[in-house]
């Protein structure tokens, strides 16, 4: 029952006049970034995290969430009629999504990814409202020792489930954890790599790096792959939305499957949105009587996928929420949003910030709604929105980019570490290496040596102190599971999938 | 073909590199022990890490043929990056107007072109949306000319 007294006070928060607006303008940026291809829900947190500088907190994290998991709906609807994923998780909605607008069913499709996309983020929310107290109270009691072996799970597993090769996916982490040293040192307060520059004595400014890696990355991979998508003659009516009863069917159960299954995964420290839609298409695929049907407009292609998608970015916040520790790129600049606020997530923040916690998962149901409404009548707008040509966004987008960054210290040296970790970011992943990991190392890199640090300070230098404690031990051997298990599925991958490999 | 052997080498040696310097600066600082790490510590744990990775992936690319040459797309890398550092190294010293008008101009012509008039039109009318929405609405300190 507290949950519920505890929503109930949530929803005070969330229905506010203030919050209602920032809701719907977080929500609909969302969907709007989410629509253009080429500019994703990373870039867009990342260029309002300074904006969230003159809220409220609350408001500031409604607004930041908000544009993350309507970026999900958006994504979904550029994959569905372009064929071009909007953001990387949509990119098996592109499968059987574009096969359905094919065969003249894109207002179907469309439905049952925002349904499925419903259904997924509202089991999700209310997991996190029975789940993430307790939770909490477990996390209280976790020892430095506990919460390093955590760590090195997300780092781990969000560097070698990526796709691609495990072994760049390690290197581009540990690169992340070295950057996540530059600045001063909190223990002794020694400047560590700042080479005497001023602006690198608070460390490197985590929009800086994201939207060099992200922002820039994206438009250099755009503008080089040379396809730069456009409309076809597509017209979405409300009618041509209806499904039919077989659709129905094959939606319902499906639906279930992505939703449990995302949630699993979105609760899990390193896993995000793009391996929970991964799996779910797998799973579909593997269930399946008839599997052909699959790259053909299967509804079980796109409602699973996109239900997992939503229901593991909402779950996704459980353990950012609780823990403080995120599970992805994107949950990390959150972080980093609600540090810049003064307030650390973790175990106490649920006790401590009652109203901020309640009050953003009260949001997340409010901006649900919103989607729905802004997803289903208003579809056309943002068909409408995907034929704004590329040649005119690109630019513009660099331009936010740019002012972007500056505003967050008034910097134009920040501007210039973006120019090099762009380049630094196209020219890696142009050789196979991942950008998340890197930003969810730097994020990560500050609290793994603290902990490390302090599990070391109190067990007097013993190392033995991570196997030592119970929960250190378990996700010590659930990481070296992991490695494991990776090597030898990119091994496997390597040897059957030369041709793939080498495109 | 050793020159792709070569190439295909490239991102482990710079990651080689990399650890390198990571590990001699980071080695000027305090290592101390495993109970009172000083701030040395994990910047040389953290190198060794990444020497180990760039190794490890050197052996694996000397073990698989070289893939086709990536060739490297020069005409939208220099044009948005060059876009960008125009914007970070003229905004100080011209103010919003000069910098954004450059960087919309510059990145412009990433694309093969169409023409002048397009770029020039967006180039104005960005810049001036822009300065209403950062510098007026939102209160961004940065002057419209100059510094």
């Amino acid at each position: 029952m507290d949950a519920l007294i505890n929503l109930g006070m949530g929803f005070q928060q969330a229905l506010t006049p203030e919050a209602l607006l920032i809701c719907l303008f977080g929500v609909t940026l969302g969907t709007f970034v989410g629509v253009l291809p080429g500019i994703g829900a990373l870039t867009t947190i990342s260029l309002c995290l300074p904006l969230t500088f003159h809220l409220d907190p609350l408001l500031g994290l409604i607004m930041l969430a908000g544009i993350f998991y309507g970026g999900q709906y958006g994504s979904s609807i550029t994959s569905i009629l372009l064929n071009v994923a909007g953001s990387a998780p949509s990119a098996v909605t592109c499968l059987d999504g574009y096969q359905m607008t094919r065969q003249g069913r894109a207002g179907v499709a469309l439905f049952v990814t925002t349904i499925a996309s419903f259904i997924g983020g509202s089991f999700a929310i209310v997991l996190m409202i029975f789940f993430a107290p307790v939770l909490a109270d477990v996390a209280v009691s976790f020892s430095a020792a506990d919460y390093f072996s955590i760590m090195l799970l997300a780092l781990v597993t969000a560097s070698t489930l990526a796709v691609g090769s495990p072994l760049k996916g390690l290197c581009m982490v540990v690169l992340g954890l070295i950057l996540g040293l530059v600045g001063t040192d909190i223990n002794s307060g020694q400047f560590r790599y700042t080479f005497d520059i001023p602006a690198l004595a608070d460390g490197i400014s985590l929009v800086a790096l994201a939207m060099g890696l992200f922002g820039v990355g994206e438009i250099l991979t755009n503008l080089v792959s040379g396809v730069l998508p456009q409309l076809e003659n597509t017209r979405v009516t409300l009618r041509s939305m209806i499904p039919t009863k077989l659709d129905m069917k094959q939606f319902r159960m499906a639906c279930a499957r992505g939703t449990l299954l995302g949630s699993f995964v979105g609760m899990l420290p390193g896993t995000g949105p793009t391996i929970a839609s991964f799996m779910a298409y797998a799973l579909e695929k593997k269930i399946a009587k008839d599997p052909s049907r699959f790259g053909h407009g299967a509804i079980e292609g796109v409602t699973s996928p996109e239900a997992a998608n939503n229901a593991s970015v909402q779950a996704a916040f459980i353990p950012t929420m609780t823990l403080g520790i995120p599970g992805d790129a994107i949950m990390a600049v959150m972080i980093g949003g609600l540090l810049i606020h003064g307030i650390t997530p973790g175990p106490q923040l649920i006790n401590d910030n009652p109203e901020l916690f309640w009050g953003v998962v009260a949001s997340f149901w409010v901006g649900n709604i919103m989607l729905l409404v802004l997803n289903l009548p208003l579809i056309g707008v943002w068909v409408k929105i995907l034929s704004i040509p590329y040649k005119l966004l690109f630019p513009a987008v660099l331009l936010l980019i740019s002012i972007g960054v500056y505003s967050v210290n008034n910097s134009s040296f920040d501007v210039l570490l973006t120019f090099i970790f762009g380049l630094f970011g196209f020219w890696a992943n142009r050789h196979g290496f991942p950008s998340a990991p890197m930003l969810l190392g730097f994020v990560l890199g500050p609290m793994l040596e603290e902990n490390f640090r302090r599990a070391l300070l109190l067990s007097e230098g013993k190392l033995g102190t991570f196997v030592d404690h119970p929960v250190s031990f378990v996700f010590l051997a659930i990481t070296a599971l992991v490695l494991v298990a990776s090597i030898i599925t990119s091994k496997i991958f390597a040897s059957s999938n030369k041709v793939i490999a080498s495109e | 073909m050793l020159r792709t052997k070569l190439l295909q080498l490239l991102p482990a040696a710079f990651l080689f590199l990399i650890s390198v310097s990571v590990i001699v600066v980071g080695s000027g600082y305090k290592i101390g022990s495993l109970t009172a790490m000083g701030p040395g510590f994990m910047p040389v744990a953290l190198g060794v890490c990444i020497m180990l990775l760039s190794l490890v992936l050197a052996t694996g690319e000397l073990r698989i043929a070289p893939e086709n040459e990536l060739s490297f797309p020069l005409r939208p890398v220099l044009w948005v990056g060059g876009g960008i550092l125009a914007w970070a190294l003229l905004i100080d010293t011209f103010g919003f107007f000069p910098a954004s008008i450059v960087q919309l101009l510059f990145s412009s012509f990433a694309l093969p072109q169409q023409g002048w008039r397009t770029p020039v039109i967006l180039a104005l009318g960005m810049t001036l949306a822009s300065y209403i929405v950062f510098v007026t609405l939102l209160g961004v300190p940065v002057p419209a000319f100059g510094s």
